[in-house]
């Protein structure tokens, strides 16, 4: 176990040193440079700044520059949202925001999808469970931000039942109801997903060898969708869990810039527009760390939820 | 200046401005019908009750909060490095400058009592307010006026904005602690502007230019509001100042909201989250101002812009040298057409530089016509028709085609380069179309890579065309066209040595005549800003200036005791 874990630890690292450097070349090589604000008339002392922070060094030495300042966990500083500002400060404050949204998000795509995906297993041939799954493509083909604007019109704009901004209501303070509308907007979007896949698995399960065993021993179909489909649709949602992670991390552009949400989306959105290299390579760092470590706890997970999954290497030694 | 949010890309795939308005209107549809269908809900809302004017009586009083959203956030509140407008609107309010404009774009003294200028136009002694003290506590004296110069000088090495802010300004002294001299080496008649434009820096808080320093987060000036906290992509708050020279703001906070989206804007107005903000002409057009059932007011002012299309008259193949080609692509486009279809008719069609509305338009000039047939004639008198019969016009060195560069992301750029695109179609020029984010557009335009460009410039409430046209600022400057103009830098050269406002009025009025006539420039239309201000609020009366960009403006508004929103 130990060497395989190094084994992955190295992988992951080399993985991340070709997604930073990919990330850089790319930010590097588009065209414009940093600009501070979108306003026409901006003609600020940037080049001696940007000078000042090797922004403006050849991408194989400004590279080597951000790679040395990440081992000592410097990611620079900001050049273009806030000139001067640490990247981790920026990506730190954005960070609980998109954290919140999307630990919320995720509570409630599965609150709602478990139950409902479940129903749908139950009875997937019948009226109700064919309509349902008509009503969760439709849903899953709407654009989130069309989902959201409506949810943000409707239920803020028009009937003030909700506060329309995403964060705190008549910028007071923060307040629980402001998390409603971008954890729904958001929660739609994937609840289509959720509830399909956890059907399908569940369906699979249902079909298994133990469960064609325990309906021949004279168990119903509520004690073999319960008892023995539903435990084991662990490893398929732990797969789930490693693919949802690194987007509940990476933010949303979409629902952040909807409902004014600070989070990291938003932060990578216009580091991406004004050119902020520092902030980019930053965010990618986040992003690509959460994807990677997320990977290597839903494989670590696998073993402990069915030790039947091989190791990697083991597959070799059996043959 | 009304602000348009940058359109944000859905997860699946980049739409246009066009399919995000449908889909918008799509959307607006779907939850009206929702709304018409729950009118029993509706009926509960009690809009009415809480949409009413305010009470016409009412004590002048403290108190209350003023939530302003806007959809960009300041880069730094350093308020000697900013220079972009959500910046200065923060620093307006907790910075102090010596002098300032009134609502009606008149010099008063601000953090000065009082100012002299000497009959040569080539001194100005300043005589500061005693007693001021910064929002540290410590007290404000002629030190920190000096240091404030000293600090401009420093910024950048080619001394830029120093230029821009006091051009020839050739020392400052303090002959005691609440008096400044200016003296600068020529007549220079826009010396008050750049005062106007200086926010005074507290010199025991020192910083070096080229590194980061806390003022950029956390200023301390003398102004009305101090700073209290600034979240990241959220909010600033500010808060009265309570020991201000000139009393206290009546309001007890301002709040500067970041709302990267405009619907959610507008919503946030309606429900009265937000008190002031930036509504666009759509808006406008599809809601009567006065209906009573909105919270809020709508005011237009002049947006203090100009919306222009650069014609490179550097560009290789000399395309735009001849003014008769430039006054042919002027006639080409119908402006009027422009304004009135995309800017519901509140955008003024532009003449030259400046609005004819504000100091120093001159409304005399009328724009050039629109006129396809007399700018077909143009062209063929300038030598450019088709010699080939391919149907598009030839120039000397090849097909009257040119690329034109707009900026994506700014509101209605890809309109107004569109337009032209077809109408130049008619005629036999070729456009070709090229839209490009900001961070790639400032390049090419600073760095003179390209043929034609969409732009807008932001000028001041006295603006001054030298800036933009005279044919020192080619290169490092703001004269992107790349014109010269003997007799034009003639008339702006003697416009800056020139005080006497007649004079200069009527100097503004000449180099705006030679503006008209040589075209250097397509001048397509004239911006206005269109605000929401919240009913509850009692404001001074408005005027050209625009809402904030004036003194003392905001520390000037009020709520009646029982409007109050925020405790």
């Amino acid at each position: 176990m130990a060497g395989y874990l190094v084994r992955r630890l190295l992988l992951s690292a080399l993985t991340l040193l070709m997604i930073t450097l990919f990330v850089y070349v790319a930010a590097r090589v588009l065209p414009g440079e940093p600009t501070w604000g979108e306003e026409p008339q901006v003609r600020p002392h940037v080049d001696a700044w940007l000078r000042s922070v090797h922004a403006t060094e050849s991408i194989p030495r400004g590279y080597a520059h951000w790679l040395s300042g990440m081992m000592r966990l410097d990611l620079g500083t900001s050049i273009a949202l806030q000139p001067g500002r640490r990247v981790t400060e920026l990506v730190g404050e954005a960070f609980p925001w998109t954290l919140t949204l999307g630990l919320l998000s995720f509570l409630t795509t599965l609150l709602i999808a478990l139950p409902l995906g479940t129903i749908a297993a139950w009875r997937p041939a019948s009226l109700a469970a064919r309509a349902g799954a008509a009503g969760l493509y439709l849903l899953h083909a709407l654009p989130t931000f069309w989902i959201a604007l409506v949810l943000q019109d409707l239920l803020a704009g028009r009937m003030g039942l909700l506060p329309v901004l995403g964060t705190t209501a008549g910028g007071t303070g923060v307040s629980p109801s402001s998390w409603i509308l971008p954890t729904l907007a958001l929660s739609i979007g994937s609840l289509a997903f959720v509830i399909r896949y956890f059907r399908s698995t569940l369906l699979d399960s249902a079909q298994a060898s133990y469960s064609r065993a325990a309906r021949a021993r004279g168990a119903g179909d509520g004690r073999i969708l319960m008892g023995h489909a539903l435990a084991n649709t662990a490893v398929p949602m732990i797969s789930l869990l490693g693919m949802i992670l690194p987007g509940i991390l990476g933010g949303s552009v979409v629902i952040e810039s909807i409902f004014a949400l600070p989070g990291l989306g938003r932060l990578l959105y216009r580091a991406a527009a004004q050119r902020d290299y520092p902030v980019v390579m930053g965010l990618a760092l986040l992003t690509a760390t959460a994807t990677l470590v997320a990977t290597l706890i839903a494989d670590l997970l696998y073993r402990v939820a069915d030790p039947r999954v091989p190791r990697a290497g083991e597959r070799e030694a059996d043959a | 200046m009304m602000k348009q949010a940058t359109r944000r890309p859905s997860r699946f795939r980049l739409p246009d401005r066009s399919d995000v308005a449908r889909l918008r209107r799509a959307a607006s549809v779907t939850s009206s019908l929702f709304v018409l269908a729950c009118a029993a809900l509706l009926s509960c809302s009690g809009a009415g009750d809480q949409n009413r004017e305010p009470a016409a009586t009412g004590e002048r009083a403290t108190g209350d909060w003023l939530v302003f959203a806007d959809t960009a956030e300041p880069t730094t509140l350093n308020c000697l490095r900013a220079t972009e407008r959500p910046a200065r609107q923060v620093c307006r309010l907790v910075a102090d400058t010596l002098i300032d404009f009134d609502r009606d774009a008149k010099f008063i003294p601000r953090l000065a009592g009082s100012f002299d200028l000497s009959t040569d136009d080539t001194e100005i002694t300043f005589h500061l307010r005693k007693g001021v003290r910064w929002h540290d506590g410590d007290a404000f004296d002629a030190q920190d006026v000096i240091y404030t110069v000293e600090q401009v000088k420093r910024l950048d090495a080619d001394q830029e904005r120093f230029q821009a802010l006091f051009g020839p300004l050739a020392e400052v002294t303090a002959p005691d602690s609440s008096t400044i001299r200016a003296k600068y080496s020529e007549p220079y008649a826009d010396a008050l502007n750049g005062w106007r434009e200086a926010f005074i820096m507290p010199s025991h808080l020192p910083f070096a230019p080229a590194e980061p320093s806390p003022l950029d987060r956390s200023p301390v000036g003398t102004g009305p509001f101090r700073f209290l906290r600034w979240d990241a992509q959220d909010r600033i708050i500010l808060e009265a100042n309570k020991d201000y020279f000139a009393g206290r703001p009546l309001l007890d906070r301002f709040v500067y909201r970041i709302v990267p989206n405009l619907d959610a804007v507008r919503a946030a107005l309606q429900v009265q989250e937000v008190d002031v903000a930036g509504l666009t002409p759509d808006w406008v057009a599809e809601h009567p101002s006065d209906d009573p059932n909105l919270p809020f007011r709508v005011e237009v002012f002049p947006a203090g812009m100009v919306e222009m299309i650069y014609w490179n008259l550097d560009e290789p193949r000399g395309l735009f040298k001849d003014p008769r080609v430039r006054r042919a692509l002027a006639m080409l486009l119908d402006r009027q057409g422009y304004v009135q279809s995309v800017h519901h008719g509140l955008y003024g069609v532009a003449t030259t530089l400046i609005d004819p509305e504000i100091w120093g338009g001159d409304p005399s000039l009328r724009p050039l016509p629109y006129d396809p047939a007399g700018a077909e004639r143009l062209l063929d008198e300038a030598g450019i028709v088709d010699k080939d019969g391919d149907g598009i016009r030839d120039a000397k060195d090849g097909p009257m085609s040119f690329t034109l560069l707009y900026t994506s992301t700014a509101p209605y750029q890809k309109d107004v380069a569109a337009l032209l695109e077809r109408a130049a179609a008619g005629a036999g020029v070729q456009v070709r179309l090229q839209g490009l984010e900001w961070a790639a557009m400032r390049p090419r335009i600073y760095g003179h890579d390209f043929e034609a460009a969409v732009h807008r410039w932001r000028l001041d409430l006295r603006p001054d065309p030298y800036a933009f046209f005279h044919s020192s600022q080619i290169g490092a400057g703001q004269n992107l066209s790349g014109y010269r103009s003997d007799a034009f830098d003639r008339l702006a050269e003697t416009m800056r040595r020139t005080a006497d406002p007649a004079q200069r009025t009527s100097l503004l009025a000449a180099m705006q005549k030679r503006l008209h006539e040589d075209q250097p420039a397509l001048f397509v239309s004239i911006p206005r800003s269109v605000i929401a201000i919240n009913r509850r609020f009692r404001t001074p009366p408005l005027t050209s200036a625009g809402w904030w960009n004036w003194y003392p403006s905001v520390a000037e508004w009020w709520v009646a005791a029982g409007d109050r929103r925020y405790h």
